[in-house]
């Protein structure tokens, strides 16, 4: 069993879940039923929520995924949900709060590109995926060889999470935003 | 002590608010003190308890449509607010950050300030951009990109608007 989280709202302005139905579908369809999507997050937007079920109902996934309906602190999450592996949306190499305090939870972290216009910018790094299709194949290849696949995801993780600790240039470039020469406008 | 001014709607468990927490954790951490303003909410959310065992002052108010005969205090509050951050937020803080673009109606004509930073925490699939003209129209704010496709994507929304705030890229970043 392959269990994977969602940390996200439930909103239109977070809606890439089609994508991930759409992944389930495709595994389904290869004969590969043991995957599982926890959605975890407050519902802002019942027609999405909503939509979300019936797409899964038409494709004949509605049994491999859940909600939570409320969101809740990664901390709080129990054992089971945090060996999971979390999918966060990213814009390329960008990666939001959820995805980053995910890794810093020692959580395995796939970076999954929700947009198209810049999927040609990110690295080739093992826990990225560009599109459905690798985000498809990487779950493949985890069912396939987990340990290995687990130990790769962790240290590309590692690496991302380097990339946003403050160093002294841009612990300066933020007190020079907070404490602006008041001579200069 | 230097002081900063904070601006968001909201302190429920986000991204947006997160961001708040490790700006004013930050600032604390640099001897400058964070106030975080919420605006026209007066619920207690997920962060309200973080930010009081951190000792950082969470004032929740309105600084438009004061007046409220029903709940005199707030009112009070309110009119205190609006007056303090019209006429002396250049005096009393070192810079205003409002959180998320779609925020800034909330500060452009309530809180008169030269040094405001706009943090923009969205991105163009999340939504079109929108914003009114006069959102941009002073040159003394800045916006704060939080990743280079902002950039790229505003270079884009600049070429149906003029936009004469400055602009600056930071990344997102978790203290210790």
């Amino acid at each position: 069993m392959i269990n994977l989280n969602v940390v996200s709202r439930i909103a239109e302005d977070k809606n890439s879940f089609p994508n991930l139905i759409e992944v389930l579908h495709t595994l389904k369809n290869e004969g590969i039923n043991d995957v599982q999507i926890l959605f975890i997050g407050a519902i802002y937007s019942r027609q999405v929520y909503q939509n979300t079920l019936n797409l899964a109902h038409e494709l004949g996934v509605s049994s491999n995924i859940s909600f939570t309906e409320t969101s809740i602190p990664l901390h709080d999450l129990t054992d089971e949900v945090k060996n999971g592996y979390f999918i966060n949306f990213t814009i390329a190499q960008f990666t939001g709060f959820s995805g980053l305090e995910g890794i810093r939870h020692g959580l395995k972290t796939i970076l999954y590109n929700v947009d198209s216009t810049w999927e040609n910018e990110l690295s080739n790094s093992i826990a990225y995926c560009r599109t459905t299709a690798e985000l498809t194949a990487l779950i493949k290849a985890i069912r396939a060889n987990q340990t290995k696949l687990d130990e790769e995801i962790k240290s590309s993780n590692q690496e991302l999470i380097n990339k946003f600790t403050l160093d002294p240039s841009s612990s300066k470039k933020l007190l020079d935003i907070m404490l602006p020469d008041k001579s200069v406008n | 002590m230097r002081k900063i001014l904070i601006v968001n709607g909201q302190l429920v468990l986000g991204g947006a608010e997160k961001l708040m927490y490790e700006l004013a954790t930050f600032a604390q951490k640099n001897n400058i003190e964070p106030t975080i303003l919420i605006l026209e909410n007066y619920q207690k959310e997920y962060y309200d308890d973080i930010f009081k065992q951190k000792k950082i002052k969470v004032v929740r108010t309105r600084l438009t449509g004061i007046k409220n005969f029903r709940s005199p205090l707030r009112m009070c509050r309110s009119l205190y607010w609006s007056f303090k951050l019209k006429f002396f937020a250049s005096a009393i803080y070192e810079s205003i950050h409002v959180i998320g673009l779609y925020n800034i109606y909330r500060a452009k004509d309530t809180i008169i300030h030269n040094h405001r930073f706009f943090w923009h925490i969205t991105n163009a699939i999340q939504g079109a951009y929108n914003f009114p003209e006069s959102y941009f129209d002073n040159a003394n704010d800045t916006i704060v990109y939080i990743n280079p496709y902002q950039e790229a994507e505003f270079n884009n929304y600049e070429k149906s608007i003029p936009v004469k705030c400055k602009k600056v890229l930071f990344k997102l970043f978790l203290n210790d």
